[in-house]
């Protein structure tokens, strides 16, 4: 839950631009189809990921089903680290 | 042949300036580097141009009017002269702008009405079996400063729902898998469907497509 908690913060403050959005944002929104994560977005959530939980992200796992809401992104996360 | 050069040495010295050598040379230098083939049906695109009139933007076709008496500039010389080649080869192009500033651009292959397909050297690699109502998109640009706004892909996607009133039925392009931004475009947001992987090594100007298979879809 910390790492859920972790992902949420960097993606409220680094992502979001628009404070109210960024105040009101829940684990299950969707963060494709809102616009949330953009193009650069990605670039800097990957970085983000990979630095801070150990992970390497393979360009065939930027799926939506990995990184549709802050939920989906902890339980893609949760299930690499179980891979080792 | 001169214009060829001008644009290419404005280009090398354009992406040095903004991105630094060692870019430069892993654009030039590289082995086993993954390419992607996509396509996108067309009938499935629809309009989204309100997100580009929201943040005032227009959304417009390129022809060889667009840049008389600097009605339209582009930031950057060698997409200038890039355009003015493209043209000149055939090619057709949308651009979105601010003003009279283009912000991003991007580029297609078509047959015309007789049916001839001007030729681009990425339709022969790529291996892509050319069908008269298809079309080849490749080369979207949007400039640096307004990266970050969540542009690409509705400009993206306004230049397919263009194309698909044109009559065309499907696009191709392709995009490299170490481009997060164009992985993330194409196959993310506006889910084209993926066909294959090349390996692809290059040493300067000498290119090897190493192997070819066919993948899964993701979308």
């Amino acid at each position: 839950m910390e790492d859920n908690k972790a992902i949420k913060e960097f993606i409220q403050s680094e992502l979001i631009k628009d404070k109210s959005i960024s105040a009101n944002l829940k684990v299950t929104d969707n963060l494709i189809e809102t616009g949330i994560i953009d193009s650069l977005g990605i670039q800097k959530l990957l970085a983000y990921l990979e630095t801070t939980f150990s992970v390497q992200i393979a360009d065939d796992e930027l799926i939506p089903d990995n990184f549709q809401t802050i939920e989906a992104i902890f339980l893609f996360l949760k299930g690499k680290k179980r891979e080792g | 042949m001169i214009n060829l050069l001008i644009m290419r040495v404005t280009q090398i010295y354009e992406f040095i300036r903004s991105n630094g050598w060692s870019s430069f040379l892993r654009e030039i230098i590289y082995i086993n580097r993954k390419a992607i083939l996509a396509e996108k049906n067309l009938r499935e695109v629809n309009d989204n141009r309100d997100f580009l009139q929201r943040s005032n933007i227009r959304f417009l076709e390129i022809t060889p009017g667009t840049f008389d008496g600097n009605s339209y500039q582009y930031h950057l010389k060698s997409r200038n002269l890039k355009a003015l080649h493209y043209l000149r080869k055939g090619y057709g192009g949308y651009a979105i702008a601010r003003g009279n500033n283009i912000l991003g651009d991007v580029w297609y292959v078509a047959s015309n009405k007789s049916g001839h397909v001007p030729d681009h050297p990425d339709i022969h690699w790529l291996g892509i079996k050319w069908v008269k109502d298809y079309v080849y998109c490749f080369d979207i640009f949007i400039v640096p400063d307004e990266r970050g706004n969540n542009l690409a892909a509705p400009f993206q996607n306004s230049a397919m729902y263009s194309l698909r009133n044109k009559g065309y039925l499907k696009a191709y392009a392709y995009y490299w898998a170490d481009n997060i931004p164009a992985v993330w475009i194409t196959r993310v947001i506006n889910k084209w469907k993926e066909l294959k992987t090349l390996r692809v090594n290059r040493f300067l100007f000498f290119k090897n497509i190493r192997e070819s298979e066919i993948k899964s879809i993701y979308t």
